[in-house]
């Protein structure tokens, strides 16, 4: 069984456990340290990414959105909320976060908005998300099913579990419907001819490129059954 | 389609003076020299240490968690280029392309942005699986290509990639081996309560699904 959590807990738990053994926490020291530095970069660009990918979020249609900036003062509120003290040097930090991500920023910006035109005129296949069942006898995970491709063209299907906190995959409560390849993640779950992913951090993934419509249906309704088999709480975790 | 990865490993661990000549080898050429042939006599022959099956699906999946660049379909422009390359397209229903010029700088090559993303996500499924280790950052056209953790461990890993042959791959290994040894070198002064293992891997596309990875591991 593991125990699997989002990529940005992840890496908010490796920041503080770095910290945390560290004999020399001089600012100095701490500034220098390349791990720190591609860790806070990568927090913030997932976090512009989350912003920009949001669908309920509505934005004015201005350059003026400066989505670096929103993602700089959201990964500060995480690594606070985190217990993560990095004091004066979050300040420093900003200036090479922005000067390696500013031209990111603003390709991400441009893209968010053909993004929005592309939603309104159909050109992109529709997001679907699950609902969480709290029903303690059937406890599940939301997750997301993405397909991935233009309307006419499906590439792929890909499954993202939507919750922010630890949750279990037990890789063994399929061992009776998939053949499981590999010792560690990621894993290959096959199901007579489809051929899933399964990767560390919940993500499922199957490719369906020349996929006849009965065998595309087939993957669709077992990419989803593989999801709530293998994404569990723990029951004491039932308040989220 | 499910490729053969023949996986060999080779280990290198620096002492004392392979850090100063680490640290000399950034500033001039004579101590570069030198380090290179320190490095080479210093690392362990590869061995094989495993033959894994990799599916289609797994290795599409590793090129869009690691890829830096844009690619699509990069397993197919690659087997495109050895139906080429094994000159198939001489045979009736292909197209008729030739490509030899009479300047000798004029050659066809395969799709290099195709070989570097199957190298990339190569590197990344090797790292998880060898080495349980999880993506912390992957800098975006910077270096090393991704940064992994397992337990106190840091992996910082640098992905090569090539359709020529292996002997020209060992080659690359020997070119920039002495770089990842600089960096861990310097990550490792920086925070020495972390465990920092820098690994190379190279990767010889040798036909359309027979691939031979080269994993250096360079421990202080």
């Amino acid at each position: 069984m593991s125990y699997i959590i989002p990529q940005k807990n992840f890496i908010l738990a490796y920041v503080k456990e770095h910290l945390a053994h560290r004999d020399d926490i001089s600012d100095t020291a701490i500034i220098a340290d390349s791990i720190i530095n591609d860790c806070l970069i990568e927090l913030v660009k997932i976090q512009m990414r989350d912003i920009a990918g949001d669908t309920e979020r509505l934005w004015p249609l201005r350059t003026s959105i400066n989505i670096l900036d929103e993602a700089i003062n959201d990964v500060g509120t995480c690594l606070a909320e985190e217990k993560i003290w990095l004091g004066q040097l979050m300040s420093y930090y900003e200036e090479p976060i922005c000067a390696q991500l500013k031209y990111i920023a603003k390709e991400m910006e441009t893209l968010y908005e053909k993004l929005q035109n592309s939603r309104q005129n159909g050109d992109i296949l529709e997001r679907q998300f699950t609902f969480q069942d709290l029903d303690c006898n059937n406890l599940e995970v939301p997750f997301e099913l993405i397909s991935i491709g233009s309307p006419d063209n499906l590439d792929g299907l890909v499954v993202k579990p939507l919750i922010q906190s630890e949750f279990r995959i037990n890789i063994d409560l399929v061992a009776d419907i998939a053949l499981i390849q590999g010792q560690w993640f990621p894993y290959d779950l096959i199901i007579q001819e489809l051929v899933f992913v399964i990767d560390d951090d919940g993500t499922l993934f199957i490719s369906t490129e020349n996929f006849p419509e009965t065998l595309l249906k087939t993957a669709y309704q077992t990419i989803q059954q593989l999801a709530m088999s293998l994404y569990k709480l723990d029951e004491q975790d039932a308040s989220i | 389609m499910d490729i053969t990865l023949s996986v060999y490993r080779s280990q290198v661990k620096l002492c004392r003076v392979g850090k100063s000549l680490a640290q000399t080898a950034a500033s001039r050429k004579l101590m570069k020299d030198l380090f290179k042939t320190y490095l080479e006599q210093r690392a362990s022959p590869y061995s094989l240490i495993q033959k894994v099956g990799l599916s289609s699906n797994m290795l599409k999946m590793m090129v869009r968690k690691y890829s830096e660049q844009l690619v699509y379909q990069p397993i197919e422009e690659i087997q495109f280029w050895f139906t080429y390359s094994n000159g198939v397209f001489l045979e009736p229903g292909y197209p008729p392309l030739y490509y030899n010029r009479k300047s000798s700088q004029q050659r066809i090559a395969p799709n290099t942005t195709a070989v570097g993303a199957i190298g990339e996500g190569i590197a990344g499924f090797l790292a998880q699986r060898l080495y349980q280790a999880r993506k912390l950052a992957r800098p975006t056209y910077d270096y090393p290509d991704i940064v992994m953790a397992a337990g106190s461990s840091i992996y910082l890993i640098e992905a090569k990639a090539t359709t020529n042959s292996v002997d020209q791959m060992q080659q690359v290994i020997k070119n920039e081996l002495g770089r990842l040894c600089v960096y861990v070198s310097g990550c490792t002064h920086l925070a020495p309560q972390t465990e920092v293992v820098g690994i190379l891997m190279a990767t010889a596309l040798i036909n359309s699904n027979t691939y031979s990875t080269y994993i250096t591991e360079i421990q202080l």
